[in-house]
C-alpha cells in the first residue's frame, strides 16, 4: 500500500493518521522546548520520574477507557471505581465492621484480590447494564458511579488512614529511580497494547465499534465481549485503585475525583473517537502524557494552575477540529489517490 | 349503540390496558402520579416536616436552576446531542457581571448582566458550531468547553466575590411568599414548553434526533436547527447563572459544579433519550422535581449522607432499567 507514496509523502501520512506517532513528536518537542529553557529544573531524573508517577493512575485507567471506547461505549463509572478499589482493599488490611459484617485484618495478597474483585464486579453490573439490558452506555454509568461511588464512601469514609508498611511498600519502592507505579504502568500498557492490536478477542471491539450490527451478524457475540470490556475496565479501576492507595499509605472514598473526565479527554487526544472503531493503546498513552507534560510544563513555568483546564479543554477542542477537519479530509484524498493509481494499473494491464 | 353497549364489557379489560399504556408512555403524567404518591406518604409520615409552606418556598426555589437548565437540555437531547458545559458557563456569567461590577463599580448593573448572558450565550454557540458546523462529537465539545468555561469562571473568582443589593434584586426578594427564580422557572418551562411542542421550527429537532439524515434529505436545515439548541442552553446557563449570583448574594467560580449530569440524568428520567427523538419539557421537568424530591426526602428522613449517593444510583439504576424494558414491551407489542 505504501509502496505507490515516496518518503516525504509516507512520514506526512504517517503523522497525519498516526496518533501515537504524531503525539510523541509532539511529546518530545515539548520536552526539548522545556528543557531547553529551563534546563535542570525540567530536565532531570526527578522530574521525569514524578511525571510518570503522577500520570500511574491515569494511564492504567487509560488502557481500559480504549477498550471501550473503541468498542463504541464509554464508562463514567471508573473513578468511582478506582475509590472502591481502594477502599475495599484498605478495609481488608485494617479490619472494620461493615453492615454489622466483622472484617479480621487479612494479609496483603488477599486483601488486593477482594479490592480488585469489588471493582471488576461494578465493571460486571456497568456490562450487564450495558450489553444485555441495553441502558446507553453513558447514562447506566453515570447512575452505576452514584452507586459505586457511594459504596466506596460508605465503606471507606473520608479516609482509612495508615496502611500497613508491607503493602506500602508495592508503591512506595524505588528501582532504577523511579518508583513501583510507573512500572506497574508500564506493563500494563505494554500487555493492553499487545492484547489490543494482536489478539483475536480483543481486536473484536473494532468491529463492534465499527458497526455494532454488522459485527453481530458476522458471529461475534457482542454482549460478552462487551461486557468482558467493562469487566476488565472495572479490574484496572480496581488495579489504579489500590496503586495509588499504597502510594499513599491511605485510602478513601473519593480519591481522584473527576478523574474519568481526565481519561475519555487522555483517550479521545490520543485517538479514539466516541463514535467507536478507531483507536489504540499506544495513542491512549501518548494522549495521557501530553495532558501530564503541559500540566507539568505550566507548574514548571509558574502559570496560575486554574490556566490548566482552560489550556486542556482548548487542546481537546483543537485534537477534535483537528480530527474532523485534516485527518478525515487527508485520508479521503488518500483513498481516492490509491483508487486512481489501482485504476490506472488496471487500464494498463487491460492494454 | 345497543352492539357498543353490549361490547363495552368485554373492552373494559382492553380500556384499562390503554389507560395503563398511556400512562406508561406519557413520562410527564407517570412522573407526576410518582410525586403525588410520595409527597402522600411523605406527608402522612412526616406531617410536620414536609407539607408546609417553608419545605414547599425551598423546593420550587431550589428547583429553579436545575429546572431552567433542564429546557435547554432537553432541547439538546431530543436532537440526540448534550451540552456538559452548562454548569462552567453559568458559573462564568455570573462571575463575569459580577467581575465587571467589582471592576468598574460606576458601570451600569444590567449592562453587566447583559454582557454575562451574553458571554454565556457565545459559548453556547461556539458549541454550536463546533458540533453542528464542523461535526465534532457533542460530548467531546462541550466536555471541553466546560473545562474552559470553568477555568474562566474560577479564575474570575477564586473567592466569593459580593453583589450589590441592585444585582440581588432579580434573585433574592420574595413576591407573593415565593422566592424570585421560582417565577422565572414557571415562565420558563411554560414557554420552552408551547415552543418545542408547537412551533414547527423547534419541532424539527425531533426529526434530527430521530434520523438526522432522513430529517436534512426532506429539507430540515439541520445544522442551523442545532445550532439554535446550543445557543438556547447557553443562553438559558448564563440566565440561571445571574439568577444564582443574585439570590446568593455572591458570584461563585465553583458554584453548581457536575450540575450537568444532574440535569442529564433528570432529563432522562423524565423520557429523554441519549438516542435523541424523544423528550418533552414537562417531562423533563417532572424528571427535575422527582430527583428533587429523592432528595429532598432523605434529608427530611435524616437518611445518612453516606448513604446517599447510594440510594439515588439506585434509584436511576431502576429507572433507567424500567425505561429499557417499557419501552422493548411497548415496541414489541404494536
Amino acid at each position: 500500500m505504501t509502496g505507490a507514496l515516496s518518503r516525504k509523502d509516507w512520514v506526512v501520512s504517517q503523522l497525519i493518521t498516526n496518533r501515537a506517532l504524531s503525539l510523541l513528536s509532539v511529546n518530545v518537542a515539548i520536552a526539548a522546548l522545556m528543557s531547553l529553557v529551563f534546563g535542570p529544573v525540567f530536565f532531570s531524573l526527578g522530574n521525569l520520574s514524578g511525571i510518570l508517577l503522577n500520570l500511574a493512575s491515569e494511564a492504567i485507567l487509560a488502557v481500559g477507557m480504549m477498550y471501550l471506547i473503541v468498542s463504541g461505549v464509554i464508562d463514567l463509572s471508573v473513578g468511582a471505581n478506582l475509590a472502591l478499589g481502594g477502599a475495599i482493599t484498605g478495609i481488608c488490611l485494617q479490619g472494620s465492621t461493615v453492615f454489622g459484617l466483622v472484617i479480621n485484618p487479612q494479609p496483603v495478597p488477599v486483601a488486593i484480590a477482594w479490592g480488585l474483585l469489588a471493582s471488576s464486579l461494578g465493571g460486571l453490573l456497568n456490562g450487564l447494564l450495558v450489553s444485555r439490558v441495553g441502558v446507553n452506555a453513558l447514562i447506566a454509568t453515570l447512575a452505576m458511579s452514584k452507586i459505586i461511588g457511594g459504596a466506596a464512601l460508605y465503606i471507606g469514609g473520608s479516609e482509612i488512614a495508615n496502611l500497613p508498611q508491607e503493602f506500602c511498600v508495592l508503591s512506595q519502592t524505588r528501582l532504577f529511580g523511579f518508583f513501583m507505579p510507573v512500572y506497574y504502568t508500564l506493563a500494563v500498557v505494554l500487555i493492553g497494547a499487545i492484547l489490543l492490536s494482536r489478539s483475536r478477542f480483543f481486536r473484536r471491539c473494532y468491529f463492534i465499534g465499527g458497526n455494532m450490527r454488522a459485527a453481530a451478524l458476522s458471529g461475534i457475540k457482542v454482549p460478552p465481549t462487551l461486557t468482558a470490556m467493562f469487566v476488565i475496565m472495572g479490574f484496572l479501576a480496581g488495579l489504579a485503585g489500590i496503586v495509588f492507595a499504597a502510594r499513599m499509605g491511605n485510602a478513601s472514598g473519593n480519591t481522584l475525583p473527576n478523574i474519568e473526565l481526565n481519561v475519555i479527554t487522555a483517550v479521545i487526544i490520543g485517538g479514539g473517537s466516541l463514535l467507536g472503531g478507531k483507536g489504540n493503546v499506544a495513542g491512549a498513552f501518548m494522549g495521557v502524557l501530553f495532558i501530564n507534560l503541559i500540566k507539568t510544563s505550566m507548574v514548571i513555568a509558574g502559570i496560575d494552575i486554574y490556566w490548566q483546564p482552560v489550556v486542556v479543554g482548548a487542546i481537546l477542542v483543537a485534537a477534535v477540529v483537528f480530527d474532523v477537519m485534516i485527518q478525515e479530509r487527508y485520508t479521503v484524498n488518500m483513498n481516492l489517490r490509491r483508487m486512481k493509481g489501482r485504476r490506472a494499473r488496471m487500464a494498463g494491464q487491460a492494454t | 349503540m345497543h352492539e357498543r353497549t353490549q361490547r363495552m364489557g368485554g373492552e373494559a379489560g382492553a380500556g384499562m390496558r390503554e389507560v395503563m399504556r398511556a400512562t406508561l408512555t406519557n413520562r410527564a403524567l407517570s412522573l407526576l402520579i410518582l410525586v403525588v404518591l410520595i409527597s402522600a406518604v411523605m406527608t402522612a409520615l412526616y406531617p410536620k416536616y414536609f407539607f408546609n409552606y417553608y419545605n414547599l418556598r425551598q423546593l420550587l426555589f431550589y428547583l429553579a436552576t436545575p429546572a431552567i437548565l433542564s429546557v435547554g437540555m432537553v432541547f439538546l437531547i431530543v436532537a440526540g446531542v448534550f451540552d456538559l458545559s452548562i454548569g462552567g458557563n453559568l458559573a462564568m456569567s455570573g462571575t463575569i457581571a459580577a467581575a465587571i461590577l467589582i471592576a468598574l463599580p460606576t458601570f451600569p448593573v444590567a449592562a453587566a448582566m447583559l454582557i454575562g448572558v451574553a458571554a454565556s450565550t457565545l459559548a453556547g454557540l461556539v458549541n454550536g458550531l463546533l458540533v453542528a458546523y464542523v461535526g465534532v462529537n457533542a460530548l467531546i465539545t462541550t466536555l471541553a468547553m466546560m473545562g474552559i468555561l470553568r477555568g474562566v469562571a474560577i479564575m474570575l473568582a477564586k473567592n466569593p466575590i459580593g453583589v450589590s443589593e441592585t444585582f440581588a434584586s432579580v434573585g433574592a426578594p420574595f413576591v407573593l411568599g415565593f422566592q424570585i427564580p421560582t417565577y422565572y422557572m414557571v415562565v420558563i418551562v411554560l414557554f420552552g414548553a408551547v415552543v418545542l411542542a408547537r412551533t414547527t421550527y423547534f419541532r424539527q429537532l425531533y426529526y434530527i434526533g430521530a434520523n438526522r439524515r432522513a430529517a436534512e434529505l426532506s429539507g430540515v436545515d439541520a445544522k442551523k436547527v442545532l445550532l439554535t439548541a446550543f445557543v438556547v442552553s447557553g443562553f438559558l446557563a448564563g440566565f440561571v447563572g445571574i439568577v444564582q449570583a443574585a439570590s446568593s448574594n455572591a458570584a461563585i467560580g465553583i458554584i453548581h459544579e457536575g450540575i450537568e449530569l444532574k440535569v442529564i440524568t433528570a432529563v432522562i428520567i423524565g423520557g429523554g433519550s441519549l438516542a435523541g427523538g424523544r423528550g418533552t419539557v414537562l417531562g423533563a421537568f417532572m424528571g427535575t422535581l422527582f430527583m428533587l424530591l429523592v432528595d429532598t426526602i432523605m434529608t427530611i428522613a435524616s437518611v445518612n449522607n453516606m448513604y446517599q449517593p447510594f440510594i439515588v444510583g439506585v434509584i436511576l439504576v431502576l429507572a433507567v432499567t424500567l425505561d429499557v424494558v417499557i419501552q422493548k414491551k411497548l415496541g414489541a407489542s404494536t
